[in-house]
């Protein structure tokens, strides 16, 4: 025969089917939540890592002036290099349907055609490339519709077109990919070089240096003695990049996400604590007389405690066996999902212990812990206070705040009744708000987030217009601004200064592949008055600055030392310049090469001419993708009936796009989580109500007695849930200030590049209050049906 | 199975077993401490069959949770045999009456989700004093001699408020306590039902346990061994009949 404390645990967990179920309810949302975050932290984040690193990534990037194989073998011969490819980039496009999408065509030596890529199912059969073919990246194809064996028209500087064959769709686990980047790419070998350029040997090396190359130190130093090597052989080198070990191009991405991931994660735990307690709290309440019973008959504190105990263990081991395979399953899609983002193929599903072990904390001992002091305070009562039903803070209180409202205002006593009913049980009525307070805030800071990312995406246009065209050749900026005046949809045209430059690293002698712009002096385009707000430090460049440069937080993150009035050295076309840093501004995005802004006269006085310019950039009268791109090929044609060529092409919705998906990625995410977490607020303020009205259930009798309606009593009841919510709605926006700058800085620096500032969102504020005080309303028609149900003699014999 | 005696090493000698020594209970009220119980010494031997009388709000309630250990006194010292319960912890109490006192309330006071058999096995897994293997065949064996055993099964709701009663007396002798202590037993029942719950009690009695009943129905006044008249939180009569 069954244990009898065990059958009464069992019975209480099955005779309270709505408490039991909402318990159930709140641990597997809770479990779920955590199982999620857990399956991404311990298997999504180190199996990214893993598939990373195991496809070799190289310690060194080092890009050149050309060179011939010959060079390569010396360097491989260096005994710090365990291994070095030579590889050749080049910037084309890819036609698209009436598209053309920017294109890293990378030219493979001999030796390195299967040394990082692999099939597209990931086996490593790769056939070689013959004249004419290339491999197209797998990334690519969600947007362009190519299999092996079709033909891809590669479009190279000066406009010139190419048919080549599509040799094998491949899978490279090292480059940024297309989802992720916006440039496709695709690899040709030598053969098809020479073709279609004329073109022979390499500007790239790629080098993994022997032994422990976990240092980013040491690979510098192995990069300078390689790059050394080459400067002796009279090769000029660009650029020489020493990644920090360990980390790849998803790292930022993966932080930001493991952030809301855990924000989410804590926020379920917290709200599952908060519910629990009260759910708890209630049952206990009901249950306290049977407790005193059971003392009275012999049971120790202990026992009964364990009793309680044993029904929320029971409760939530059966949510752990429920939500453990569950949330294993979501997760994985959740992972899945994410890799396929990140053009990665997961190497099937694994638990990981330390998923169960997170989930076990969050289905069993979350619960019990938050359940332990509702418990232990009834468990422990008195059998005298249990039999008595003398349960701490249900008793009326002088509430001062309330009696100072009632003395200086004329309040109807209904309302009274209500706010002070709020008070008796101070510890439920904080517990109640919290939970509300919580939904409130996370809400209010996601559309506030929101709107704060809107603004940065749409303050980014002084920088990011709706489109660049980077010509082949330096043409008179007068000359092609006027081409482009009179095509229809274009508002606004204006021929900048641009060229790339390295930075030189004065410590360890490497570079850092920079891009400085000049705008047009008086430019529409650059908002002088939105740069100025973007200013961190100093001042923006005037238009007879000489040798002076605003460098922008991209660069700061790299070399945080580097500030207002340092000098800077930057190799421009081989020629090192010196610049004076006069100000650091904020930009948006995470380009991979920094941007810097120089003197429009100086950086071209520097390039080909003060008044020659390789950069067109414009402003368009509509801002969708199609349209930018109808406007932008139309001056495209324009120009290359005037015989200039373009070389590359940036819309400026392409460019926002990843932006826009992030950020709406997670907004959507602070939305679940603020619908989520409202849910739970409100089942816990119906929770609270009934409560409250099983409490004083003789009052009501009473009230009824001596003629009080039903719809007073309800009014009184819904009047309490309004009161709380309006007070959390009020507490919500203020809390929601200092997490909507902490959040609109963590989380816009790590998906934008730049912190996003604090923007109300006034009618989602006053929005969440309709919903606020609805859900209030629907949370107090339980407790009503109650109230409307009883009858005076029960209900005055109730207690 | 030991009694109290037993368990403190001492004889069964007809001498004081339950002793109220200068008992004062009082409570906290907003116009300051009301004395329910004032002063009250009272001493009850072993076997005894004691009726405590008095009006609503006299203190007879009171003087019962004291006893019990329920409430604590005031002042004063309450002992049964050897212990001191004025001075026992909860816990400590609650093994004590788990073994010792069988407790029979007014309402009943049967746990819902139980059935009668398991209510009355209940409070033989709180103390562990009887044998695992055997506590279902006391338990049916109690319910019999209540004569409620056709009901072993059914849930407290199923079943007439006199058989509600007789098993919660089961209950009471589960551990087969010394004492047994109830309060208006008989209170929420009817006439009929509640001479025959009372004979049970008479029974009890007979068998030599210490029975204390709290009851204001003067017509079973004379069933008792001894009668102890509450008044104003005083003993006003007392009486060996």
């Amino acid at each position: 025969m069954m244990n009898t404390m065990i059958k009464k645990m069992l019975m209480d967990l099955l005779a309270n089917k709505i408490k039991t179920a909402l318990i159930m309810l709140t641990l597997f949302v809770g479990s779920m939540s955590v199982g999620i975050v857990a399956m991404f932290g311990s298997f999504f984040v180190p199996e990214a890592n893993r598939i990373y690193q195991n496809a070799q990534p190289h310690d060194i990037v080092i890009r050149t002036g050309g060179f011939s194989p010959e060079i390569l073998g010396e360097i491989r011969s260096l005994p710090e290099v365990e291994s070095a490819e030579a590889r050749r980039r080049l910037t084309a496009r890819l036609a698209a349907g009436n598209k053309k999408i920017n294109m890293n065509l990378i030219v493979l030596g001999d030796t390195n055609t299967i040394d990082i890529l692999r099939k597209s199912d990931g086996s490593d059969n790769l056939p070689k490339l013959s004249e004419n073919e290339l491999y197209l990246e797998r990334a690519v194809l969600k947007d362009v519709n190519k299999k092996q064996g079709d033909t891809a028209e590669v479009i190279l500087e000066g406009n010139r077109a190419f048919k080549l064959k599509i040799r094998e769709i491949v899978y490279d686990a090292v480059t940024e990919p297309y989802t992720l980047e916006g440039d496709i790419t695709a690899y040709i070998n030598q053969d098809t070089l020479k073709l279609l350029t004329g073109l022979e040997g390499f500007n790239e090396v790629l080098i993994r240096a022997v032994g422990d190359n976990s240092s980013r130190e040491r690979n510098a130093l192995v990069a300078r003695k390689a790059g050394d090597l080459l400067e002796s052989r009279g090769i000029t080198v660009n650029e020489t990049e020493v990644p920090q070990p360990g980390t790849f191009y998803a790292t930022q991405a993966l932080n930001a996400i493991t952030i809301i991931m855990t924000l989410i994660g804590s926020l379920s735990i917290l709200l599952g604590v908060s519910l629990i307690v009260n759910i708890i709290n209630s049952m206990m309440l009901q249950h306290i007389r049977q407790i005193g019973i059971m003392k009275a008959i012999g049971g120790s504190t202990t026992q009964v405690g364990l009793m309680y105990f044993g029904m929320i263990l029971a409760a939530g081991l059966a949510v752990f066996a429920a939500a453990l395979p569950l949330s294993a399953l979501a997760g994985y899609a959740v992972c899945t999902m994410l890799a396929g983002l990140m053009n990665m193929d997961l190497a099937g599903m694994r638990l990981p212990l330390s998923v169960v072990l997170v989930q076990l904390a969050g289905a069993v001992l979350m619960p019990l812990t938050a359940a332990s002091v509702p418990i232990l305070k009834s468990a422990g009562s008195t059998v005298y206070d249990a039999l008595n039903n003398n349960i701490k803070g249900a008793s009326f209180k002088n509430i001062p705040l309330v009696n100072f409202l009632a003395k200086k205002i004329s309040l109807p006593p209904v309302l009274l009744v209500s706010m002070r009913n709020n008070f008796r049980n101070k510890g439920r009525m904080l517990l109640t708000l919290g939970a509300l307070t919580l939904s409130g805030t996370i809400l209010i800071t996601g559309i506030n987030l929101q709107k704060g990312f809107s603004k940065a995406i749409e303050d980014a246009g002084f920088l990011m217009p709706d489109g660049i065209l980077t010509l082949s050749e330096y043409e008179k900026a007068g000359r092609i601004e006027e081409i482009a005046k009179g095509v229809k949809g274009l508002e606004t045209v204006e021929a900048w200064g641009f060229c790339a430059g390295r930075l030189i690293e004065e410590t360890t002698g490497s570079s850092k592949k920079v891009r400085l712009m000049a705008p047009k002096p008086g430019s529409v385009i650059f908002d002088s008055v939105k740069a100025e707000k973007k200013l961190t430090a100093g001042r923006l460049i005037k238009d007879d600055s000489k040798n002076e440069i605003v460098i922008s937080s991209h660069l700061t993150e790299l070399y945080p030392d580097i500030g207002v009035g340092d000098s800077v050295t930057i190799s421009i076309n081989g020629k090192p310049v010196v610049f004076r840093v006069a100000g650091v501004i904020s930009l948006f995005g995470r380009p991979a090469d920094p941007v810097l802004i120089a003197g429009y006269r100086y950086l071209n006085g520097l390039l080909a001419g003060e008044d020659m310019v390789i950069d067109l950039r414009g402003l368009t009268t509509q801002h969708t993708e199609e349209y930018q791109n109808l406007v932008f090929s139309e001056i495209e044609k324009r120009l290359n009936k005037n015989g200039i060529t373009v070389a590359e092409t940036n819309l400026g919705e392409a460019m926002l796009e990843q932006f826009n998906t992030s950020a709406s990625i997670t907004v959507i995410l602070l939305m679940f989580l603020a619908v989520m977490t409202g849910f739970v607020g409100t089942i816990g303020l119906s929770g609270t109500l009934s409560i409250n009205v099983l409490e004083r259930a003789r009052e009501f009798g009473v009230m009824r007695s001596i003629g009080a309606a039903n719809t007073k009593l309800n009014r009184m009841i819904v009047l309490e849930g309004i009161l709380l919510s309006i007070t959390a709605w009020i507490l919500g926006i203020l809390l929601a200030i200092p997490l909507t700058v902490l959040s609109g800085k963590m989380l816009g620096e790590a998906l934008m590049g730049t912190a996003v500032g604090f923007h109300l969102n006034l009618p989602g504020v006053i929005g969440w209050l309709v919903v606020s005080v609805a859900g209030a309303y629907l949370a107090g028609l339980l407790p009503c049906i109650k109230v409307n149900r009883m009858v005076i003699r029960e209900v005055l014999s109730y207690e | 199975m030991k009694n109290i005696a037993d368990r403190f090493g001492k004889s069964k000698e007809d001498r004081e077993f339950i002793i109220l020594k200068n008992v004062v209970k009082s409570f906290q009220s907003g116009e300051g401490a009301v004395e329910i119980l004032k002063n009250i010494s009272i001493n009850i031997k072993r076997g005894e069959f004691v009726g405590v009388f008095g009006k609503s709000g006299s203190g007879k309630s009171t003087l019962l949770n004291v006893l019990t250990g329920i409430d604590r006194p005031t002042e004063g010292e309450v002992w049964i045999d050897t212990s001191p319960i004025h001075k026992y912890s909860e816990s400590e109490m609650a093994l004590l009456r788990g073994g010792n006192i069988g407790i029979v309330f007014q309402f009943f006071q049967l746990l819902p989700m139980l059935t009668l058999l398991e209510n009355v096995i209940l409070p033989m897994d709180f103390s562990r004093k009887i044998n695992k293997n055997d506590r279902r065949e006391r338990a049916m064996l109690l319910l019999r001699k209540l004569g409620i055993e056709e009901h072993a099964h059914k849930y407290p709701t199923a079943v007439s408020g006199g058989q509600q009663q007789r098993a919660a007396i089961a209950r009471a002798l589960a551990n087969d306590p010394d004492i047994i202590i109830a309060d208006e037993p008989t209170g929420n029942l009817d006439s009929v039902t509640s001479k025959a719950i009372f004979s049970i009690f008479k029974e009890l009695a007979a068998e030599g346990k210490t029975i204390i009943i709290v009851t204001h129905d003067n017509s079973v006044r004379d069933e008792f061994s001894r009668v102890i008249r509450i008044s104003d939180g005083v003993v006003s009569h007392e009486e060996v009949c």
